[in-house]
């Protein structure tokens, strides 16, 4: 197959792009593909904490652009599944430190050995994002349902489309249902009424992804949950699967009702 | 830009992040000279500690002007001109020619340009895309939040107005805006800006027209 690069975005700060990478790169691998998460946000790297790998980040890709290293070299393997690989951001320097165009070789480079690039962008509409976009076919632009994230989704769709990228989708991360049912919170349609893209995945607000992002260990290698069936569906959807998607209302229906049920039989 | 009491343009002293900026009227002829000498005397104390920028607006000059500029300004000394502003696209180039500091963006003003079209865009507007046109313009599609049209003439938005329309700019009263559901917090028309809507008024998600009563902004329910 050839490979795909695809940037995840979101505009606003801190509404999961790094998680979501993380945990789409390991489903990604797990299903037997050949995958690289890049950490395109230089001076304020993540992806190597969330995906649990500090330890063994020696060089970054500021030092592939800067010819200090080889590829390979920088390359960090991830040892508990095949295939699965990571190239870290330098720490120590700023968004300046690279452009467009070496973003865009850079991604020729990877190109060559992985089906799939995924590219974490970070926060914000200036160079930063420019270069995590440049070399990439698609995007994944990331929300949460507030007024705050979805104006911001709107910016960065409207640049991704002005760049050509295609298709753009969207995941909608850290959904309550309970809150959505009072009406305290965004709708998906509403999301996607504004957005007007094609929605990808919902992704239920979960204390797994707290506890996996401290421990370092992706969703896929921890327990089930259901921001892990979540994250797994939207890996399936970017392979072509068509997976329904998960009904959060129905869940919380389902769990009201066992909880009722536990009450009765201990009173 | 700069115009007093009695009508004749001045030249403006503005403090800035970078300095003092000297504002250079675009419409002085021969009369700028004495202008220019009479301002340097008497800011010369302000002038003589800071930096000074000089913006010349949309001024188009050439070289006699800027010698006739130089002598002037080294008439008076200690002045350090630290660079220069301009709008204008071919005086940056004779900055650069020479060697000088300049800086500046072509301004994007509506200007008439007298045969007036209508501009249809086919789409909706994201956040942060902002068009602006002379004439009228119809939006096929919604103006999400963040978006801005403005227009010196009629705007039609055929979908949900959530970001800015600022119609009638530059022009008379008799401007409209119609909306086919008005959910925006601001609307403008105008030099008048109505900025107290929201979810409680009775036409909020409704057809509207926006009008002009002359003193004030109008908003009535878009009826056939």
């Amino acid at each position: 197959m050839d490979s795909r690069v695809i940037v995840i975005t979101s505009g606003k700060g801190g509404v999961g792009k790094t998680t979501s990478t993380a945990n789409l790169a390991v489903s990604l691998a797990k299903a037997g593909y050949k995958v690289v998460a890049v950490d395109a946000d230089i001076g304020l790297r993540n992806l190597d904490l969330v995906m649990g790998l500090e330890n063994r980040v020696v060089y970054n890709f500021i030092d592939v652009i800067e010819g200090n290293c080889r590829l390979k070299q920088a390359l960090v393997r991830d040892k508990r599944v095949d295939n699965l690989y990571l190239l870290p951001a330098a720490q120590t320097r700023t968004k300046d430190a690279v452009n467009p165009l070496q973003m865009r070789e850079l991604c020729t480079e990877l190109r060559k050995e992985f089906d799939f690039v995924l590219m974490d962008s970070p926060a914000g509409i200036e160079g930063g994002f420019q270069n995590a976009a440049s070399g990439a076919d698609e995007a994944l632009v990331v929300t949460t349902p507030e007024i705050s994230a979805v104006r911001d989704a709107d910016r960065i769709i409207g640049m991704l489309e002005s760049m050509q990228k295609s298709p753009i989708r969207l995941i909608i991360n850290r959904v309550r249902p309970s809150l959505v049912k009072e009406g305290d919170m965004l709708e998906v349609e509403d999301v996607l009424d504004v957005l007007a893209v094609k929605l990808i995945g919902i992704v239920p607000e979960d204390t797994s992804v707290i506890r996996s992002t401290n421990s370092g260990e992706p969703l896929s290698f921890g327990t089930e949950s259901k921001a892990r069936e979540a994250f797994e569906n939207i890996s399936n959807r970017l392979l072509g699967v068509d997976v329904p998607f998960l009904d959060l209302e129905e869940k919380e229906k389902g769990r009201l009702l066992a909880g009722l049920r536990k009450i009765f039989r201990f009173s | 830009m700069a115009g007093n009491s009695t009508g004749h343009p001045r030249i403006t002293l503005k403090g800035s992040g970078k300095g003092l900026k000297v504002i250079i009227p675009e419409n002085m002829e021969e009369e700028l000279w004495d202008e220019l000498s009479l301002t340097l005397d008497q800011a010369s104390e302000l002038i003589e500690k800071v930096d000074i920028v000089i913006d010349l607006g949309e001024r188009i000059i050439d070289e006699d002007f800027l010698m006739k500029f130089l002598s002037k300004c080294l008439e008076r000394g200690d002045i350090s001109i630290s660079s220069w502003e301009s709008s204008n696209e071919k005086t940056r180039e004779l900055f650069q020619k020479l060697g000088f500091r300049s800086s500046g963006v072509e301004k994007k003003r509506i200007k008439p340009s007298g045969r007036e079209e209508t501009l249809v865009i086919r789409n909706s507007l994201r956040s942060g895309q902002r068009i602006e046109h002379d004439g009228d313009v119809i939006v096929l599609g919604h103006i999400n939040d963040g978006a801005e049209v403005v227009a010196s003439g009629n705007i039609l938005v055929c979908g949900k107005l959530k970001g800015l329309a600022h119609g009638g700019i530059n022009s008379g009263n008799d401007k409209i805006i119609i909306v086919f559901s008005l959910e925006a917090k601001q609307v403008r028309l105008g030099g008048m800006v109505n900025s107290y809507l929201n979810e409680d008024h009775e036409w909020w998600g409704k057809q509207v027209i926006l009008s002009s009563n002359g003193t004030s902004l109008r908003i009535t329910e878009l009826s056939i």
